[in-house]
């Protein structure tokens, strides 16, 4: 612990570091094309988890740490289906950003949109399982809910696949009789619970000031979801492909962290001043 | 630990902020997530409160997409088609590829070529009618006085005259 702690230290003299730590929310992530592959991180031993002594990057310094990119092709969103929205009359408004056009009233999902958000939450998911924290996958589709609970034990997350019961995360202390801990990231596979309703999940985790990761399909709300990921949430097959990238993603996380520590990691350290 | 569960107001990570700047949260009480959000923001950060995107739904249109409507009104047979299967092309898709190549390459009229393209089509359709509709057999069995037509309710009929009156408006017009 002292060891990760002085290196930590030690970085933040570096000019990298203490850029970032001055609390300016400049974007220095995912900043590379969502068609082309990014070169691949460096060799293990410049990264976190190597002998005392060799140079060392905390993992949120790098764009794409754990090289969840890699996960999907823009082939593999198309052929899953993930670029057919709902038809124009259910469009929600906040969703009009993430949209191609519409074809015949039917909408399109812009999969170079989708690409991008899609990186960027595997990447989030990746982080999250890196620092052992607790992720919960959340779906109401009783089609998907086999799918959605074996890949959750598959990847040691959690999931919530039943009907959701009011006060679930807002009042667990007497839903659950005692002190629970809440899971850090939710990721939900269909933000409704039924064609018009809202998923009760997403209101409570934002109260709870949990972090979300949510595939919104076209008639979805993604105000609520900290990380929305535009894309069809109906058909099986792109059911499928989100299980199995979340998965892989999280298991990356996981891996890198039984390589790094073997029980804790370090302290974030404080930034100097809390001005935004 | 101190929270507020104000959901529409801001987003999770500037409630979280405020609580820490102002040091209701203690720095080591902070989410999980909370150093992963600033260094990966969300790409257009949302919250509750924030405005209608305006943006606009443009029509995807192709230029085939007159042919391949003429297509389907003049052959009006749908077989099926398998959606996860991209090696076989549909029928339309053949139509237009044999339609492009007649006007692209061998420089036909539009009229000639789809005319030529639509052929074997015209030849299938044709079959198939007949495999509907086979020629009428010699009708046998009923007497004309037995037969359900005559039993149906009578049609109502105009009169001779209130026909030909119809027939001179007709042909003044």
């Amino acid at each position: 612990m002292n060891r990760i702690s002085r290196i930590f230290k030690s970085h933040l003299i570096s000019d990298q570091f203490t850029k970032c730590n001055s609390w300016s929310r400049k974007r220095w992530a995912l900043s590379y094309s969502t068609q082309t592959q990014p070169a691949e991180a460096e060799s293990t031993s410049d990264l976190i988890g190597s002998k005392e002594g060799t140079k060392r990057v905390s993992p949120l310094m790098h764009e794409d740490f754990f090289n969840v990119h890699s996960l999907f092709t823009m082939n593999d969103l198309f052929d899953a289906r993930v670029h057919y929205g709902h038809k124009e009359g259910s469009l929600n408004n906040f969703m009009r950003p993430y949209i191609f056009g519409s074809r015949l009233e039917h909408l399109i999902f812009d999969l170079d949109k989708t690409a991008e958000h899609l990186r960027l939450a595997l990447n989030i998911a990746a982080h999250i399982a890196y620092r052992d924290g607790i992720i919960l996958f959340i779906g109401q589709t009783p089609q998907n809910a086999h799918l959605i609970e074996a890949t959750a034990k598959e990847c040691g997350a959690y999931a919530h696949t039943r009907l959701f019961q009011k006060g679930l995360f807002s009042n667990s202390t007497t839903v659950f009789n005692g002190i629970t801990r809440l899971p850090d990231l939710c990721i939900f596979f269909n933000t409704l619970s039924t064609v018009l309703e809202e998923h009760r999940g997403v209101a409570e985790a934002a109260k709870m000031n949990i972090a979300t990761i949510g595939i919104v399909d076209t008639n979805c709300d993604p105000r609520l979801i900290t990380y929305p990921v535009p894309g069809n949430d109906d058909s099986p097959v792109s059911q499928e492909l989100y299980c199995k990238l979340f998965k892989a993603a999280i298991l990356k996380g996981q891996e890198r962290r039984r390589l790094d520590f073997r029980k804790t990691i370090a302290e974030d350290p404080k930034p100097v001043d809390l001005s935004e | 630990m101190a929270s507020n569960r104000f959901e529409k107001i801001g987003t999770i990570y500037s409630r979280i902020t405020g609580l820490l700047r102002a040091g209701a949260t203690k720095w080591e009480n902070k989410p999980l997530w909370y150093n992963v959000y600033r260094a990966f923001p969300p790409l257009n950060e949302t919250s509750f409160g924030s405005p209608v995107p305006d943006t606009p739904i443009r029509n995807i249109f192709y230029a085939e997409d007159k042919l391949r409507a003429k297509f389907h009104k003049d052959y009006r047979m749908l077989s099926a088609v398998r959606l996860d299967d991209r090696s076989t092309p549909s029928e339309c898709q053949t139509f237009i590829q044999e339609y492009k190549a007649l006007v692209e390459e061998k420089g036909k009229a539009e009229k000639d070529a789809y005319s030529e393209a639509f052929s074997p089509f015209q030849k299938k359709l044709k079959a198939e009618m007949k495999k509907q509709h086979p020629p009428e057999a010699e009708e046998v069995g009923f007497d004309s006085e037995e037969s359900p037509r005559s039993e149906a309710a009578p049609q109502e009929r105009l009169s001779e005259k209130d026909a030909k009156e119809l027939y001179t408006d007709i042909f003044k017009k």
